[in-house]
């Protein structure tokens, strides 16, 4: 429940509409549960309409988008930050629906932010570049201060270089 | 494209223990159910990882369902 809340905070910060995401649950003796389940599922994608073309963004948008979020998924700040935050729950104990999107609003939302923008910044630079940090900052949609944080990071582990203002990937 | 004729790809991930073996049985009797949903079975619903659901929407599914 924990990962699909963080599932879900992640599509909304990407801009996917949430609800295309559904956990539920049915045992193996509910087979008619199982199927009103499903048939309701698959009407409410319907209504929501095609992915991208219903939440206006373009595919190579909506890809870029993904593409960050899933390495930002991958890498190690997120999971640790998931893994404590889960640790803390079991000590408590209170799986309430509620309890959950507190915790993960409040120990894990900034954090998602962050690390997608940071990984959409080094991805646009090795996909787009060369590029202006004026230009990166608008199509990240982050602030500039953070932007211009995460490349100086970048610059500093030799990962971008900067000529006449436009950055690039280190060949 | 209306969203009559709009028919959406859903990838499931489903339990091996409840729901697949709710669809398993559903199956069985019969019952009418839309075919748009993709089945990958999972041993447990808690080997899902929010990297998977990421995944299934790069590769352009329109949602996903975990069933447990």
């Amino acid at each position: 429940m924990i990962t699909a809340e963080l599932a879900r905070k992640m599509l909304t910060k990407i801009g996917i509409n949430s609800n295309r995401f559904a956990l539920e649950w049915a045992s193996a003796a509910e087979a008619p549960l199982f199927v009103q389940l499903i048939t309701d599922f698959t009407s409410k994608i319907k209504s929501i309409g095609p992915l991208g073309e219903a939440e206006d963004i373009t595919k190579d948008e909506l890809q870029f988008k993904l593409l960050a979020a899933r390495s930002a998924l991958e890498q190690a700040k997120l999971r640790t930050g998931f893994g404590k935050l889960t640790k803390g729950f079991r000590k408590d104990g209170d799986y309430s629906e509620q309890t959950i999107k507190d915790k993960v609003e409040e120990k894990l939302v900034s954090m998602i932010a962050t690390e997608t923008a940071k990984n959409e910044t080094i991805l646009r630079i090795e996909k787009e570049g060369p590029i202006s940090l004026d230009d990166l900052t608008k199509k990240v949609g982050a602030a500039a201060s953070d932007i211009e944080k995460y490349v100086s990071a970048f610059s500093k582990k030799g990962l971008v270089t900067e000529t006449d203002g436009q950055l690039s990937i280190t060949k | 494209m209306s969203h009559e004729q709009f028919n959406p790809k859903i990838l499931g991930f489903l339990c091996n223990w409840c729901c697949y073996a709710a669809a398993d049985s559903a199956g069985v009797a019969r019952y009418q159910y839309p075919p748009n949903v993709r089945a990958i079975r999972v041993m447990c619903t808690g080997r899902m990882d929010p990297l998977f659901i990421i995944d299934a929407f790069c590769a352009g599914t329109d949602g996903v369902f975990v069933g447990g």
